[in-house]
């Protein structure tokens, strides 16, 4: 026996006197069975009351409590004598019972014995005792660990608030420093742009270049002002999108002001091209608008003086819409072409990229595609030219879902749990179609949801272990729905036929998840 | 003299500028750097368009656009606000204020004209608007 099972006090509590003293009388002879302390405190009670008042908070005095006792039983005792704050408590009946049993050990008993067995097994007596006490220092030990863990967490939360606090400062910092360049930079602009245009008198050949000059850089800085807030949004995940079904042609002439006023200086003759029969797509305008326009920047600034652009639109096999860039610069070499996505990348290595202006604005031309369920390739080959396209997804259900998934597939992290919340605009589809496309991702865990009024569908999944919430999901789906069954193609998809809570019950439901992404489409 | 025109920015330089586009134009200019004084001047020049920055010291772009809207003399009059800061949120609140159109600065002169133009025509249907969506302005 060692020194942790050292018991030095008992407190017995029976209204049976004479078997108090039965048992006080054994107790004091088996002690060197039970505890390696020379003398034992045994105290008796016939009172229970008595006995809760006099009990030592120590946390180690063993107390053995009768179940039949005057004004409630031992089990209603229970929580007063572990309030008291003394050691294991064993609950003693006159026979076994398993439902007794269940009720002692739910209500925080050590352990649960016949009085029988004690009499007559001395040593099963002793056993008793010891186990009792190991299994509360084990719970004592458990308690205090948790109540550690409870505290890291705390803190820890504390830290990371402190962390996001940070975050949005130095976001806003920078959203704060782009906007108060603007006003300066317009009034450079604004004169540069008065000047050309012959207030106070008509400038020479010489003076109309170098004022176009500044026209064009001003122009460079605010659209790298606008890279930079683009760029914090981004990080931040502040940047709201609009998502819905936009013809090319939206986007074309949206774009078009701006291209004329980019190419006009370099006299670049555009050739717009859209494929016959091509439709419509479904993303966000502007977003759309931010990735071609950045995309012609850079293809006006590698374009050399007099020479065509070309800027195209087709339908590709799987439905979704491709728009690209071509031109006939320089070409970008193979290694240049590893690192042009890259935030900042310009900066670390410019020896790679070369040209001017490429590193943010690809970065967030990739990230804004994202945002609009697609992505951007590039192909290009020295002294070739290059050519920057983007992808839009075709406006069908299934297609948009697929791409969906697709873009969180390729970033989610191994926690991530992430909700999508489809309102088809047009008739309501099967949800069954639902099912079907995200089967075919094979998440560990994912589910389909209708809401009430039909009018929308919400598809969560995640690559979480699924044992580790499933349960907790399904309490928490059952709390919103009015029936919930948890029989489907998968072993945990859950269908609901309830109200899907539209709005912050979901969020909220969601959040409750610990989700990631939470994206509405 | 052409029709009359209010301006009203904090910033000198861009009020000067762009006072001088406008009077090239041929528009009859009245600009100011408070809102307090575009206020007084509005009602002493009834102008067909106002324009009005949004950050401003004293009285902002929000609450004259809100003024404007509830003195009937002047309800009718459109509104362009004219700022740095263009976040969507910022051009729903100052459409919701009261504002007919937003431009984002740096502005392209020639955009901003263009949408005057249009609303001396036009100053009740939006839709008739010029909308450069060039990030440079953008009409509401």
């Amino acid at each position: 026996m060692d020194d942790c099972n050292i018991v030095r006090s008992i407190v017995m509590i029976d209204d049976d006197a004479e078997f108090l003293h039965v048992m006080q009388r054994r107790l004091q002879a088996i002690k060197a069975d039970y505890t390696t302390a020379a003398n034992v405190d045994i105290k008796t009670f016939t009172d229970p009351v008595e006995a809760v008042v006099s009990l030592p908070p120590d946390g180690i005095t063993v107390v053995l409590v009768d179940y039949n006792m005057p004004g409630g039983t031992g089990i209603d005792w229970l929580p007063k004598m572990l309030k008291a704050g003394a050691g294991p408590v064993i609950l003693l009946t006159n026979q076994n019972d398993a439902k007794l049993a269940a009720d002692a050990f739910r209500a925080g008993a050590a352990d649960f014995v016949t009085k029988a067995d004690m009499v007559a097994n001395s040593s099963a007596l002793a056993r008793t005792i010891r186990e009792a006490v190991q299994r509360h220092r084990l719970e004592t030990r458990n308690q205090t660990l948790s109540r550690e863990l409870k505290l890291l967490n705390a803190e820890l939360e504390v830290k990371n608030k402190k962390l996001a606090e940070l975050t949005e400062t130095a976001h806003q910092f920078v959203d704060d420093v782009a906007h108060d360049f603007r006003t300066p930079l317009t009034v450079i602009q604004q004169y540069a742009s008065l000047a050309c245009d012959d207030a106070g008198g008509p400038p020479n050949d010489k003076q109309m270049k170098y004022l176009s000059t500044i026209t064009d850089a001003t122009r460079e800085l605010a659209e790298m002002i606008d890279d930079f807030l683009d760029s914090s949004k981004l990080r931040s995940r502040t940047l709201p999108v609009y998502r819905q079904a936009h013809p090319v042609q939206e986007l074309f002439d949206s774009i078009r002001p701006m291209l004329a006023v980019r190419a006009e200086p370099k006299q670049i003759v555009i050739k717009w091209t859209i494929s016959d029969g091509i439709k419509p797509f479904f993303g966000d305008l502007s977003k759309a608008g931010r990735v071609l326009s950045n995309l012609i920047s850079n293809a006006i600034k590698v374009t050399p003086l007099s020479q065509p652009l070309h800027l195209w639109a087709e339908q590709t096999a799987d439905g979704d819409v491709k728009i690209g860039v071509t031109d006939v610069g320089p070409g970008l070499k193979p290694q240049q072409l590893e690192v042009i996505f890259q935030r900042f990348k310009q900066l670390e290595e410019p020896q790679i990229t070369g040209a001017k202006g490429f590193g943010l604005g690809l970065s967030i031309v990739k990230q804004l595609a994202w945002l609009n369920l697609g992505a951007v390739e590039v192909q290009s080959e020295l002294g070739k030219g290059s050519t920057f396209a983007f992808t839009l997804p075709g406006l069908d259900l299934p297609r948009i879902l697929t791409c969906f998934l697709t873009c969180i597939r390729a970033r989610e992290r191994a926690d991530d749990i992430w909700m999508l919340k489809i309102r088809p605009q047009g008739a309501m589809s099967d949800i069954s179609m639902f099912r079907r496309v995200i089967s075919t991702f094979s998440y560990p865990m994912d589910l389909v949801l209708e809401s009430k009024d039909r009018q929308s569908i919400n598809v969560l999944g995640s690559s979480r272990d699924p044992r580790a919430w499933a349960a907790r999901i399904r309490q928490e789906a059952a709390r919103f729905h009015r029936s919930v069954t948890s029989q489907d193609v998968h072993d945990l998809m859950v269908e609901t036929v309830g109200p899907w809570p539209v709005g912050t019950d979901a969020v909220k439901l969601i959040s409750a998840l610990n989700v990631s992404h939470l994206v509405e489409v | 003299m052409g029709e009359p025109i209010l301006l009203i920015d904090d910033e000198w330089r861009l009020v000067a500028v762009l006072r001088e586009r406008l009077i090239a134009a041929g528009y009859d200019v009245h600009a100011t750097l408070s809102a307090e004084d575009g206020w007084h001047m509005a009602h002493e020049h009834r102008p067909k368009v106002i324009l009005v920055d949004i950050c401003m010291p004293w009285i902002d772009g929000f609450e004259f656009c809100r003024r404007v809207r509830s003195a009937p003399e002047l309800a009718h009059t459109p509104i362009v606000a004219i700022s740095a800061i263009a976040y969507d949120s910022t051009r729903h609140a100052i459409v919701e204020a009261g504002a007919t159109a937003f431009v984002a600065k740096p502005y392209v002169a020639k955009h901003l004209l263009q949408l005057i133009q249009n609303l001396i025509i036009s100053p009740v249907n939006r839709s008739t608007l010029a909308a450069p969506a060039d990030g440079a302005g953008e009409a509401i």
